[in-house]
């Protein structure tokens, strides 16, 4: 439990019992909706937040959500009236308020399990619009089901019951779980796979299944609001649910932070004072001798404005990526996660050594083959340096060999396992890590938090190194609590490798780790290495121009030559072989070390 | 037989103008990475713009259709000076939420300052009468429509190919920062681009308009997401994929709508996105996608 959050719920509680004792009705009901509202939008935060996608569709499940309680709650002879088509289960039974709720989540919440597994499958831009395209589906099946509806003509007689108290004790348990759930493993990694798709993948995190549970959890809260709002309002139509709402829940949300669950509760505050405040003026008033004519939706422009403003100063909203806790004078520790063990421990270097085998790999980019029929194999307790001029098909191997791309023939074997094209999560849960040419970090996660995403996603032995280790492995002891993009370049690169390490991996394929480095920073890297190989036994895939450093750390090294694997030898035989120093150089030098 | 040529070409007819909406809406995605929801009220303002020009004007019809065209282009590049140029290059999210606040603050603006409520289109009577071709009925407007749409196609097709600007545009597309390394000037690609999709957009709705005879603070809004769900099925991103994702949307409710049964035809919107959102699931890149390579 957290102080931040202990704090939020004391004010929301001080707010509802402030307006329970001293308040008018019409002020109860303002309070109350406030309430619902903050629910939706730390619901929306939930999906939008972690994930990073934008999403217009959960007013639709939050319509069917007060549809849905309006059927259970309301009473079976005002059904009849109403609605004289629904089936006979429906209109006799008539549930307890609470009940009801509870059905709608459940239900609701399947429901958007069932589109998340849809939706999951769609990267970030297609996903927002189809999220819009369910929300005009949903539209214009609320209005053409009269079955369960009225149309377009508003369901009324339902049971008004939320007070100010009840509304915020549902804010209060949306923000636990919102705020808890941002922290959990799951949460964890969805907003690892928010940062950088290709890393968090290159992890172990299935970007699929992570962002369906998200998608389900969300909507299952924007249900819960859906229903307070039916009990709240007592009569609604399928227009409440539509744009104008997607519209202020997601400024709502911008506003205050969309990653912030503190953030999106102050967001409702201020746009709805905004609301208020503009309410007020939208007939028109008269300023001293001034007359300010009425002016029909002056609170959309209230908002639009409010957001625009946000968007071009902060586009981050008012509390950025902090929460409460941040800006409370208490000492924050890195959270600690934890590993999932697996029972049967991968047989250590000491039994059978592993290896990696690509076989006879073919990729062809249009009429250019980048990789032309190349053969590699890697070991356990070998460091493999793989060279090439320019534009020889080192990056395409390695990127085949680690399911970030596919090919067009051959094969890549872990161990006994011909491996998926296209899959690096399986890669990684088959011990093989990676890092990118590109530092492909989760920028805007803390240290720790880069190296928990990868560990907490992929199972290993229960006495492997915890975060703490990692990082003090790797020289960035002490770091722990930084944001990953304040690094130094050189501290950056070798968050990659400890990102890397937390897999627990057998073989770690290095794409350039020192490109950039200075001398003193390509030495701490290069013991690094050799420890990684000397006392871990990981098998090395390490790719660079530093010739001296690949000559002087590699049991064996590979060279490229436009996609042609052209040599493969001790550093010995690479630097007196001709054939490698012609590709280099060009004719007319005879081997490398000249 | 009859009949099916007569929806083929109503399908031809609304997916063309499904096609020329996405075309619009990908240029600037394509050069920006820019989900732009206010195309919409571009629309919705050459609508008005055309009852201006020939109501209060008195232009002839032909006349305030171009002029009505060449403001909404001029009002598309506006948008993009006064209100996205500050949000320019920042995360997808940022724009999208730029462009729909713009968006909902132009409603406002054509509620108030305009009309809430719809107003008439003076149509000209050769516009809604129709041809007899063969035993087919042919719409004027269904052959302006699928002549006009073809038209601007093949025109853009031409500007891209062989003009310098329509080279740097389609560069730009591929990869706008190589694009700007060549010494292309980013502003006049995106100005360009954003003129073109506002053109594309006035078209769009001069067609829209013939068709419904009015034009109202929300007539975009609508048909442009459709149209982005088309371009996104296309394949986002992929100019071609605008097209052929507007045609495959006309044919998809032109069917729907001689197809479905009386009791459901108040679901064929909710059926035709369906399918859309279906496809795409089960085709995550689009019909004309492109992988992008990591490093």
């Amino acid at each position: 439990m957290r102080l931040g959050n202990i704090t939020l719920a004391l004010i929301l509680l001080a707010i509802a019992t402030t307006a329970t004792v001293f308040g008018s009705t019409a002020m109860n009901n303002t309070v109350s909706y406030f309430f619902i509202l903050v629910v939706l939008v730390v619901a929306l935060g939930i999906y939008v937040g972690n994930t990073g996608i934008v999403s217009f569709g959960h007013p639709a499940f939050m319509a069917i959500a007060a549809y849905l309680t309006a059927i259970l709650v309301m009473p079976a002879a005002r059904k009849s009236a109403l609605l004289p088509n629904l089936p006979d289960f429906l209109s006799t039974f008539s549930a307890p308020p609470l009940l009801g709720i509870v059905i709608t989540v459940f239900v609701v919440g399947l429901i958007g399990a069932g589109i998340g597994l849809a939706i999951s499958r769609l990267n970030g831009a297609s996903a927002t619009i189809a999220t819009l395209g369910l929300l005009i589906v949903a539209h214009s099946l609320l209005v053409g089901g009269t079955t369960f509806t009225r149309g377009a003509q508003a369901l009324y007689g339902i049971p008004k019951l939320v007070s100010p108290i009840s509304a915020a004790i549902g804010a209060i348990i949306t923000i636990f779980v919102a705020d808890w759930f941002k922290h959990s493993r799951w949460g964890l990694a969805a907003r690892a796979v928010r940062e950088d798709e290709a890393a968090a993948a290159a992890s172990g995190i299935s970007i699929k299944r992570n962002r369906t549970i998200v998608f389900c959890l969300s909507i299952a809260f924007t249900a819960l609001g859906g229903a307070m709002f039916a009990l709240h309002l007592g009569v609604f139509s399928p227009k409440e649910f539509y744009f104008t709402l997607t519209f202020s829940l997601l400024a709502m949300l911008i506003v205050g932070g969309a990653s912030s669950t503190a953030g999106a509760v102050v967001g409702v505050a201020v746009i709805t004072m905004i609301t208020e405040v503009l309410r007020q003026a939208e007939p028109g008033f008269s300023l001293g001798p001034i007359q300010i004519p009425a002016l029909f939706g002056l609170t959309t422009i209230g908002i639009s404005v409010a957001l625009i403003l946000t968007l071009y100063r902060r586009p981050e909203g008012i509390f950025g990526l902090k929460e409460l806790d941040d800006f409370l004078p208490f000492d924050i520790k890195p959270r600690v996660y934890k590993r999932s063990v697996i029972n049967t421990p991968r047989p250590t270097a000491s039994q059978t050594p592993k290896s990696i085998r690509v076989q006879s790999l073919t990729k062809r980019y249009g009429g250019v083959t980048a990789l032309d029929a190349v053969s590699i194999d890697l070991q356990q307790g070998e460091i493999l340096g793989l060279i090439g001029p320019n534009g020889s098909g080192k990056s395409t191997f390695l990127s085949c060999a680690s399911g970030i791309q596919r090919f067009d023939e051959g094969e890549v074997w872990v161990h006994d396992t011909q491996m998926a094209q296209g899959n690096p999560v399986a890669y990684a849960h088959n011990g093989v890590a990676r890092t990118f040419q590109n530092i492909r970090l989760f920028a805007r996660l803390s240290v720790a938090e880069n190296v928990s995403a990868a560990m907490v996603s992929v199972p290993g032995p229960a006495n492997s190194p915890t975060v703490a280790d990692i990082l003090t492995r790797v020289g960035l002891d002490g770091m722990a609590l930084r944001t990953a993009s304040t690094l130094s370049y050189g501290q950056q690169r070798r968050l990659e490798i400890a990102r890397a390490l937390a897999i627990c991996p057998d073989f770690l394929l290095l794409d350039e780790p020192a490109a950039g480095m200075n001398s003193t920073e390509t030495d701490d890297l290069a013991a690094l290495i050799m420890s990684l190989r000397d006392e871990n036994g990981l098998g090395i895939l390490l790719v660079d121009h530093d010739l001296p450093m690949i000559l002087r750390l590699s049991n064996r090294v590979a060279v490229l030559n436009e996609g042609k694997l052209i040599a493969l030898a001790s550093p010995e035989h690479i630097r007196e072989n001709p054939e490698v120093a012609a590709a280099y150089f060009g004719e007319g030098q005879s081997t490398l070390s000249e | 037989m009859e009949v099916f040529a007569q929806q083929a070409l109503n399908a031809i007819a609304l997916g063309g103008v499904y096609a020329l909406l996405g075309l619009g809406l990908a240029m600037v995605f394509s050069v920006l990475g820019m989900i732009n929801f206010a195309h919409g009220e571009i629309m919705t303002l050459s609508g008005y713009a055309l009852v201006f020009v020939a109501t209060t004007l008195g232009w002839p019809f032909g006349l305030a259709v171009i002029s009505a065209c060449l403001l909404a282009g001029a009002a598309a590049a506006m948008t993009e000076r006064i209100a996205f140029r500050p949000v320019r290059g920042a995360s997808l999210t940022t724009m999208l939420l730029t462009t729909f606040a713009v968006s909902s603050i132009l409603h406002v603006v054509f509620q108030n300052f305009i009309s809430p409520r719809p107003i008439a289109v003076p149509v000209p009577e050769w516009l809604t009468q129709s041809l007899n071709v063969g035993g087919l009925q042919i719409g004027t407007l269904q052959a302006i429509s699928i002549a006009v749409s073809l038209v601007a196609l093949i025109g853009l097709v031409g500007f891209l190919r062989f003009s310098t600007l329509g080279l740097a545009m389609r560069s730009a597309a591929q990869d706008f920062s190589v694009t700007r390394l060549m010494g292309i000037s980013a502003d006049r690609v995106i100005i360009g681009a954003f003129a073109i999709s506002g053109l594309l957009a006035g078209l769009s709705g001069f067609l829209w308009v013939a068709q419904r005879g009015s034009v109202d603070p929300l007539m975009g809004f609508v048909p442009v997401l459709k149209a982005f769900t088309a371009v996104v099925l296309g394949g986002l991103g992929s100019l071609n994929g605008a097209v052929l994702g507007g045609f495959l949307l006309g044919i998809l409710e032109v069917s729907l709508r001689a197809s479905l049964p009386q009791e459901l035809l108040p679901f064929r919107d909710a059926i035709s996105l369906s399918i859309v959102i279906g496809l795409l699931v089960m085709r995550p890149q689009g019909l004309i996608g492109r992988a992008e390579a990591v490093r």
